[in-house]
């Protein structure tokens, strides 16, 4: 099995798992927060034969909302952390002024502790979309507070954004844009 | 020497996992999406999540669990308004039996008329009662005769409905019982 399909399956494991521990945890401590009753009830005609109802609307759409809202911040918050890390360590490499101001403040350690690397950013952002995705798709079919729906597609296009100007910074490095850099 | 030649092996068809790795690695992707879709919680009200319906509805849930003389629970809507509660009776000896069947939710400012009406198919000398906010209601009596319970669900309220059967003589068979809730 190739290298990279190696590493991208371990970078895979915990966000595959943060993503399916914060919403499950988040959905049954918001019901017992509204102290709601639930039902598990198999449902064979639709895709999925168990199916968690709520007894009323309200009730659906508050848990439904704030439960995508924090599995969104669970796995947007290491995303970003990530990705400012992973910028300003690419930042560094191409400008040593950056590293005068990263010693000033004394964070040039904990950019340069752990190897930074594209890969894994790239799988944290995908992860961000799927759930950005999910939370849209639910505000559309009116099972979560649009706001929330919002954020979620303007924390995702934030992601990527930041991910494509470090992987164009990182290109930049091997292949320069200025043509007096080649012979 | 078993680590080289494992190392040889899988050198060797390395390349053959790929394929399986790639697999391996849309799963990874796809089964927590799913997972995360199928936590999300559903109500059984099919109105505009926004809390502004258009029509007011008495929300009517089966509230399940076990019991030793009733089983086979079940629920539909057969139109608009109408909630039907169907059961099976298990044969039992004297005495009186109550089971708690639905939750009756009204969560708008004024309160809603329900008529109730129900009975076993038999017709045997079971009376059947239902007890909703602490007030019985019969809706068959001991000759088999069904009578129509005007209940009133009181505003921004959730309450249990029990259903009561009060036998003097054993049941011998099995019997189905059936509730229909009708919104005015």
């Amino acid at each position: 099995m190739s290298k990279l399909l190696r590493k991208a399956l371990k970078s895979a494991i915990l966000p595959a798992s943060l993503l399916v521990t914060g919403k499950f945890l988040s959905v049954f401590f918001l019901i017992s927060y509204l102290g709601n009753n639930f039902f598990v009830t198999n449902d064979v005609t639709s895709i999925f034969t168990i199916q968690l109802y709520l007894t009323d609307i309200q009730s659906a759409l508050f848990v439904n909302s704030f439960s995508n809202l924090i599995t969104l911040l669970v796995i947007a918050l290491p995303t970003f952390y990530m990705l400012i890390r992973l910028t300003l360590f690419k930042s560094a490499q191409s400008n040593p002024r950056i590293v005068v101001k990263l010693t000033r403040l004394n964070i040039l350690k904990w950019v340069t502790s752990q190897e930074s690397n594209l890969v894994n950013m790239l799988i944290w952002t995908v992860f961000l979309w799927i759930i950005a995705g999910v939370t849209i798709a639910s505000s559309v079919n009116m099972q979560t507070y649009s706001w929330v729906g919002i954020l979620g597609g303007a924390l995702a296009l934030l992601s990527t954004w930041g991910l494509l100007k470090t992987f164009e910074s990182e290109t930049d490095r091997i292949y320069p844009e200025e043509s007096n850099r080649y012979l | 020497m078993a680590s080289r030649e494992f190392k040889r092996v899988y050198n060797k068809l390395g390349k053959f996992l790929d394929p399986v790795g790639l697999f391996l690695l849309l799963a990874v992707f796809v089964l927590p999406a799913l997972t995360v879709v199928n936590l999300s919680p559903r109500s059984n009200q099919v109105n505009n999540v926004l809390g502004v319906e258009s029509k007011k509805d008495v929300s009517v849930v089966m509230v399940g669990g076990v019991h030793d003389f009733l089983k086979d629970e079940r629920i539909s809507f057969p139109s608009e308004g109408v909630s039907k509660y169907e059961a099976q009776m298990i044969k039992h000896d004297i005495g009186s039996y109550s089971k708690p069947i639905l939750q009756l939710s009204n969560n708008y400012e004024s309160a809603m008329n329900l008529e109730v009406t129900g009975g076993s198919s038999n017709r045997t000398n079971i009376p059947l009662y239902l007890i909703y906010r602490e007030k019985e209601y019969l809706i068959q009596d001991e000759n088999g005769i069904t009578n129509v319970a005007n209940i009133r669900i009181p505003d921004r309220t959730k309450d249990i409905m029990y259903l009561k059967f009060d036998t003097s003589t054993p049941l011998r068979f099995n019997e189905n019982v059936e509730v229909t809730i009708v919104q005015k």
